[in-house]
């Protein structure tokens, strides 16, 4: 992933340009990462897309003191676990297909929806979310403790042992379905 | 705890699910229409400001004009009363007179509009006041014909065979979208289709309330309380009946605003004059009961 850097480019670039790099740069985690909360492809989709807009409405405030990416993320975060808490979540469910979106439900939906095969994902979206998003910050995203600190608004500490415990999790349930590593 | 991804998990996310999800072109561009749209949205609200400023200044300018002719008919009246030559005629004329122009400025403008004074009312006639910058999709339903028509798609429907063994947690997912999008989006105007939006906002509010019900005693505080579905209660009584007026009025307003009042009804909505409205408004209660309970977390 090429990060997208503030300070060479932010002064010369439009509202717009430093969008396009954004979602150019972090659109496909962003996605991913609501993902990983909501496990629905399109309220992932509304949900990176939110996260975008809210960005690009909020560009003016982004102060330095954390990367873009952090600052993502958190926005991410904090709208995936909005959406789980309240009544966008249960939209998407069946009650929001029958609105017929026009997604683009190819080879995303169906790789998705092939659940046999997908052992890894499957036992990762069994556990709780408050382990699910350490685990996919820390293994997939590869951010650092104190990053995933700030991304979650959680301390260091928590972030250790809900990875940790995260981890106990997962390996177990990879056993339950005989997966081996 | 070693930073090292023994499981090798993003090797095989990657390769099972995630390397596939990726934010294509078009979903940027839904963002960039999105964006340049509010953008557009909000330079438009300008001139929209300005008029508003302009009829607030008529308002105040005519409003002043008024006072002023009536100070002066009361002055002129005032100085009539002062002549002594007047005789009793005279002075039932000027009551009379009097009497005119002084409703027209005492009186309370909308109550007497709202009464229908300039003829009879059709209490069922409604306009739609849909909140467009409310959409979150360009697929959302447009208006509340759309919205309604949808929502009972949904409602006539078989229930999912993944909710079997939960029918009522499929409900509340429902009732939980039902109200948010009544609350936030979807309004409409006009007295009959009023009542009936409301009383399917409460009715959604009720079910959403009493499904919250069902996991209050895990006493979970920011976490999700689907991770527990287990240890759910079973639905309540009151949730159940309250769902399945959700679904008749849900149905009669659609019967009402998309189908020309043609269709089966059981009674519950203002706007097809149905029989049962005072026991649906009982079971409901009052308006305030609902409003007081925190429907919306977020």
């Amino acid at each position: 992933m090429k990060e997208f850097n503030a300070s060479e480019k932010q002064g010369a670039l439009s509202r717009e340009e430093t969008l396009v790099q954004l979602m150019d740069s972090y659109g496909d985690l962003v996605k991913k990462l609501a993902y990983t909360y909501v496990k629905d492809i399109d309220l992932a989709e509304d949900i990176a897309q939110d996260v975008f807009i809210k960005c690009y409405d909020h560009l003016h405030l982004f102060k330095e003191k954390s990367s873009y990416k952090t600052w993502i993320y958190r926005i991410t975060v904090n709208r995936s676990k909005d959406v789980l808490k309240s009544n966008a979540y249960k939209r998407i469910l069946p009650f929001k297909k029958v609105a017929s979106h026009s997604k683009e439900k190819t080879t995303e939906l169906t790789v998705i929806d092939n659940s046999n095969r997908n052992v890894v994902t499957n036992s990762l979206m069994t556990l709780p979310s408050k382990y699910r998003e350490i685990l996919f910050l820390f293994y997939y995203e590869e951010l650092k403790l104190r990053e995933i600190s700030e991304v979650t608004s959680l301390k260091e500490a928590t972030v250790k042992t809900r990875l940790s415990r995260g981890k106990q999790l997962l390996k177990k349930e990879l056993e339950r379905r005989r997966f081996e590593l | 705890m070693s930073n090292k991804d023994e499981l090798k998990l993003k090797g095989h996310l990657d390769r099972e699910t995630y390397s596939q999800i990726n934010f294509s072109q078009k979903e940027k561009e839904r963002v960039l229409v999105n964006v340049t749209s509010a953008k557009k949205r909000r330079k438009s609200k300008m001139p929209l400001v300005k008029k508003l400023a302009l009829n607030a200044a008529a308002a105040i300018v005519l409003v002043g004009m008024g006072t002023f002719v009536y100070q002066e008919v009361q002055k002129n009246q005032e100085a009539v009363v002062d002549q002594p030559e007047n005789s009793d005629e005279e002075a039932l004329a000027r009551d009379e007179a009097e009497d005119g122009p002084k409703p027209d400025i005492d009186k309370d403008v909308p109550d007497t509009t709202a009464d229908g004074s300039s003829g009879p009312t059709d209490d069922k006639a409604w306009e739609d006041r849909t909140i467009t910058e409310k959409f979150s999709t360009p697929n959302d339903p447009k208006n509340a014909n759309e919205f309604i028509a949808q929502n009972n798609e949904i409602y006539q429907q078989p229930l999912p065979e993944q909710y079997a063994d939960d029918p009522m947690h499929y409900y509340g997912i429902g009732a939980s979208s039902l109200y948010y999008w009544l609350e936030t989006t979807y309004k409409v105007e006009g007295t009959a289709i009023e009542k009936d939006f409301r009383n399917l906002k409460n009715l959604a509010a009720i079910v959403v309330l009493e499904e919250k019900e069902r996991y209050a005693h895990l006493g979970l505080v920011n976490e999700n309380p689907y991770d527990y579905k287990d240890q759910w209660k079973e639905p309540s009584d009151r949730m159940e009946q309250a769902h399945e007026y959700l679904k008749d009025l849900l149905n009669e307003i659609n019967v009402a605003i998309n189908e020309d009042g043609k269709g089966e009804t059981k009674g519950y909505s203002y706007m097809l004059d149905g029989e049962k409205v005072k026991e649906l408004q009982e079971f409901i209660g009052t308006d305030e009961e609902i409003k007081a309970m925190e429907i919306i977390e977020d």
